[in-house]
């Protein structure tokens, strides 16, 4: 039982941009650049990271939208390196992704009974005599009335769609949950309900989550290790405790800095001031040795040559950066 | 169990209610409903409406030919004698079952290729299905419907293949746009990597989004076919007479003008009417459906 | 002479659709004063665009001011004629806008953008090396790198960060009283964020303007303002200076906003705030936030509350304020 649930090695996804005809050679936008983590079971392991980051490519890939260009995803000890279609039914059930727009990932034209019934019906957790019950089931466990069921997703709220999408992505009772910034399109006062929701059914089913977000304030809450990405790397990753109150990376400090915070305790707590300097280079082209050398305030000669080596420097936190 | 069922049945009669309210909320709309509605009755109906039902078969009776607009014939006889009225009446009914045949043969084999090349938008299956359609669109509908007419044997049958050969591309075309940018709502991704089966993705995801759109554009196509199949018996490939057809009606009295211009006006106006009238009904459709989006 | 650079009076602003008619602002009063920053927090739906675009005329024609007065500079500016607009429009205040990649034409270079916003907003004629010159030095004192290779670029080949840095030069190219900025950093990542805040506070600072800073995030608010209007469905339920409102907000929806923001701390946070935003084609006759409310007392279904004034410049409307105030 110690073996991770998930495990992700040296993962790479480029895409295609520019094609030279009659050549095999293009330009390529390295969206996940080769990175390594672990996931435990009943662990909520949170994914930050800017625009451009490649954290959204990571859930898609894992989710099986798109296949790797190179590395490994190993899921409960197998090899998984295929896109969903391709996959074992069991692991199609096992790992499910809520996407960040609640408008979109239900079909309009769909009742909440006719969305939730497909993934009981698909993997054979209900027959067509009990499926409904089911259903009522599956809408009490995230707290919405049992008359729902006959709404359509344009008579409900954002937070609401979100709460089936969450039921539908439960109704299958995975081990892996992928959440891509499952509240960042909502109000701060239904994101609450829905974290909090979120939440409670994590710890009592047991799930793991995936969870990416760009809110730091929101990860601190939710997180039991934090994951920083930039340009398709991972810079440091730790236990959540650890991350907040010791930040070793450059960047991870600059973000930490520059939240917004509403009490003055949480000012306190965040490391002093660190002013980017340039923007965010494009996945495109990024820049030789460490790639966040062109915004780095501490950076350098050899920062702009090698790449720092991703090492675990203290107990579960890794850093890539050349100052540690 | 069937509490939630009479629920559902409730839910959908009310969207419908709605959806007539909408709709009325345009008299136009409503005007063109009763004209379609008006014309089916009278076809069904024709036998007993019809003052001279025997006129609609191989009758002859020259002393009666040519008559103008009278008490007797409302709307005069053409130059054989035959009460033109009664004709037209009978003459909705190849009218109304070309449109209808058609449709059903047309509406689903473009609707299933559209999906298809969609869905699989920028593979194979899109080049081959959406190159062929492309082939079939750059053709006039009219000269193809034509020429296909001119190698068959001219009767309604061949008539309506002539047609469905001309217009099954349109459907394809236009299903195919929507569906090419719904495959990639993150719904049907969803339901994508859940690992539905590709029919239930195609039929029961992405088409019931497509449902509107399709409706709207066979109720306006109805005229169109109606022209287009008046085109056909017009020179002569379409029913053959003596059997009242529109557009034969109108090309036998169209030697007579403009003296005894009620043989080939009255004909030309009831296409007219038959026409308008589903054009103001699919408008009407078309405005009532988009409402609902916003 | 502490006369408001805005006063928007017990306004009432709604929308006419197909329906009916959408009661939205429901009898607001804001004051900003010279070189106040001000704060409007509420979350979506709640007006305050509608607020703004009421005060500065750019409601769509659907859009009617059903009631109240807005006074700029101490004019009336609540019915007035087109000609007017364009003199009220150059009388210094200038508006940013939540997604910098709509506010720019994208068929029009950044330099023809900036040029025609200076030339519009000066009277007379002007040479086209004056005009070029001050654009340039604009974009400087927003801290844009290569200005001159900025100007001929065209919005697409920027970064959102720097999009919205053209958009700021624009608006501070006409901005001499007040500087409205609707969500300004929404769309940007959180260290743009933060570089575009500074930049903003920067410019206000220096060239002494008012600011209303629209936004739904509490963190940002707390940042850049001194006083702070907080907005629920169309109206005012509580307003006061920064400090005063983060260190104790009363009015509960206030209250239950704070409550559901996740903190550094950790300390994890409420369940948020039960319900939706009400109806505006049927709104509730008395308190809007009653139907949210867990401590609403009957009066607050049948009446509505006013905006008093409970401890010293802090207002609050809401009727377990006004019994306290009654008690006293």
């Amino acid at each position: 039982m110690n073996q991770p649930l998930l495990q992700i090695k040296e993962l790479k996804k480029y895409f295609l941009v520019e094609k030279r005809l009659f050549s095999k050679s293009g330009k390529y936008l390295k969206a996940v650049d080769g990175i390594t983590f672990d996931l435990n079971p009943r662990e909520v392991l949170g994914l930050v990271g800017e625009s451009g980051s490649g954290k959204s490519t990571v859930a898609y890939t894992v989710a099986g939208m798109y296949k790797p260009t190179s590395g490994n995803i190993i899921f409960q000890g197998h090899q998984i390196n295929v896109t969903a279609v391709k996959r074992p039914l069991v692991v199609k059930k096992d790992i499910q992704i809520v996407f960040q727009d609640p408008g979109s990932s239900l079909n309009p034209r769909r009742n909440v009974r006719q969305i939730l019934e497909r993934p009981l019906l698909l993997y054979n957790l209900a027959s067509s005599r009990n499926v409904r019950s089911k259903v009522e089931e599956l809408l009490k466990m995230v707290e919405l009335p049992r008359e729902y069921m006959l709404k359509y997703p344009g008579e409900i709220g954002g937070g609401e769609r979100q709460l089936i999408a969450i039921a539908r992505a439960l109704a299958s009772q995975p081990k892996l949950l992928i959440l891509d910034e499952p509240t960042s399109a909502l109000d701060v006062s239904i994101q609450a309900k829905i974290i909090n929701t979120l939440s409670n059914l994590q710890k009592e089913f047991g799930l793991s989550y995936l969870f990416i977000t760009h809110d730091l304030s929101l990860m601190r809450n939710v997180a039991d290790r934090v994951a920083i990405m930039y340009l398709g790397k991972i810079l440091e990753i730790a236990p959540t405790l650890d991350f907040f109150r010791n930040p070793l990376h450059p960047y991870t400090q600059m973000l930490l800095s520059a939240i917004p915070t509403i009490k003055k305790e949480e000012e306190e707590l965040k490391p002093k001031r660190v002013p980017p300097t340039g923007e965010i280079p494009s996945p495109v082209n990024p820049p030789n040795g460490c790639r966040f050398h062109t915004r780095c305030p501490l950076k350098f000669e050899k920062c702009e040559i090698d790449e720092p080596i991703f090492k675990e420097v203290a107990s579960g936190h890794w850093v890539s950066c050349h100052l540690i | 169990m069937g509490a939630m069922k009479a629920e559902e049945i409730k839910v959908t009669f009310h969207q419908i209610g709605h959806f007539w309210y909408k709709f009325s909320r345009k008299p136009i709309s409503v005007a063109g409903l009763l004209v379609v509605l008006t014309v089916i009755f009278l076809a069904i109906f024709a036998d007993w409406i019809a003052p001279y039902p025997d006129h609609a078969g191989p009758y002859v009776n020259l002393t009666l030919g040519a008559q103008p607009p009278s008490k007797d014939f409302i709307l005069g006889t053409d130059i054989y004698g035959r009460d033109i009225f009664s004709r037209i009446l009978f003459a909705f009914r190849p009218a109304l079952l070309t449109g209808i045949v058609v449709l059903s043969i047309v509406v689903p084999i473009g609707t299933v290729l559209g999906l298809i090349a969609g869905y699989y938008s920028g593979k194979w299956q899109d080049t081959i299905i959406m190159r062929i359609t492309d082939v079939f669109l750059g053709l006039p509908p009219l000269i193809l419907a034509l020429a296909v007419s001119a190698v068959l044997k001219p009767n309604l049958f061949n008539s309506m293949v002539a047609v469905s050969i001309a217009f099954w591309p349109w459907y394809a075309r236009m299903v195919y746009g929507m569906v090419a940018s719904l495959r990639n709502e993150y719904f049907v991704i969803s339901s994508e990597l859940m690992g539905e089966r590709k029919t239930h993705i195609l039929f029961k995801e992405i088409l019931p989004n497509c449902i509107s759109p399709i409706f709207t554009k066979m109720t306006l196509d109805f005229g169109w076919v109606v022209i287009l199949s008046a085109s056909l018996s017009f020179v002569g490939l379409g029913e053959q007479p003596p059997t009242p057809a529109l557009g034969t009606m109108v090309a036998e009295g169209s030697r007579f003008l403009p003296n005894q211009w009620w043989t080939a006006v009255f004909p030309a106006i009831a296409i007219v009417i038959m026409v308008l009238g589903f054009n103001l009904l699919g408008d009407g459709l078309r405005d009532a459906l988009a409402s609902e989006e916003s | 002479m502490n006369e408001p650079v805005l006063w928007i009076k017990d306004l009432k602003v709604g929308y006419r659709i197909y329906g009916g008619f959408l009661k939205v602002i429901d009898g607001i009063e804001i004051k900003v004063f010279p070189g106040e920053r001000v704060g409007l927090v509420g979350e979506t739906g709640c007006g305050k665009t509608t607020t703004m675009k009421a005060a500065l005329h750019l409601l769509p024609p659907n859009g009617k001011v059903s009631q109240g007065q807005i006074f700029l500079d101490g004019k009336e500016v609540t019915r007035i004629s087109k000609p007017e607009l364009r003199k009220i429009r150059n009388s210094g205040i200038a508006m940013i806008f939540q997604d910098p990649t709509s506010a720019l034409n994208p068929v029009f270079t950044v330099g023809v953008q900036l040029i025609e916003a200076i030339a519009n907003g000066r009277e007379g004629k002007s040479s086209k090396k004056e005009n070029f010159k001050d654009a340039v030095s604009i974009l400087e004192k927003v801290f844009m790198p290569d200005p001159q290779r900025i100007m001929r670029n065209f919005p697409f080949q920027l970064s959102g960060g720097m999009r919205q840095r053209v958009c700021i030069a624009m608006a501070l190219s006409r901005a001499k009283k007040l500087l409205i900025a609707d969500e300004p950093t929404t769309s940007l990542d959180v260290t743009i964020q933060a570089e575009i805040l500074d930049l903003i506070q920067r410019i206000v600072i220096e060239n002494s303007l008012s600011l209303i800073l629209i936004t739904h995030s509490l963190g940002v608010a707390r940042q850049m303002t001194d006083r702070i209007y907080v907005m629920y469905a169309g109206t005012i339920v509580e307003t006061a200076p920064t400090w005063a409102i983060y260190d104790g907000p009363l009015h509960p929806y206030t209250k239950g906003l704070f409550d559901s923001v996740p903190r550094l701390t950790g300390e994890g946070f409420a369940d948020g705030i039960p319900g939706r935003i009400p109806n505006y084609l049927n709104p509730p006759l008395g308190c809007r936030f009653q139907p949210r409310c867990e401590q609403s007392l009957p009066i607050c279904s049948q009446k509505k509350p006013q905006l008093l004034e409970i401890s010293k410049d802090h207002w609050v409307s809401c009727f377990l304020y006004e019994e306290k105030r009654g008690e006293k």
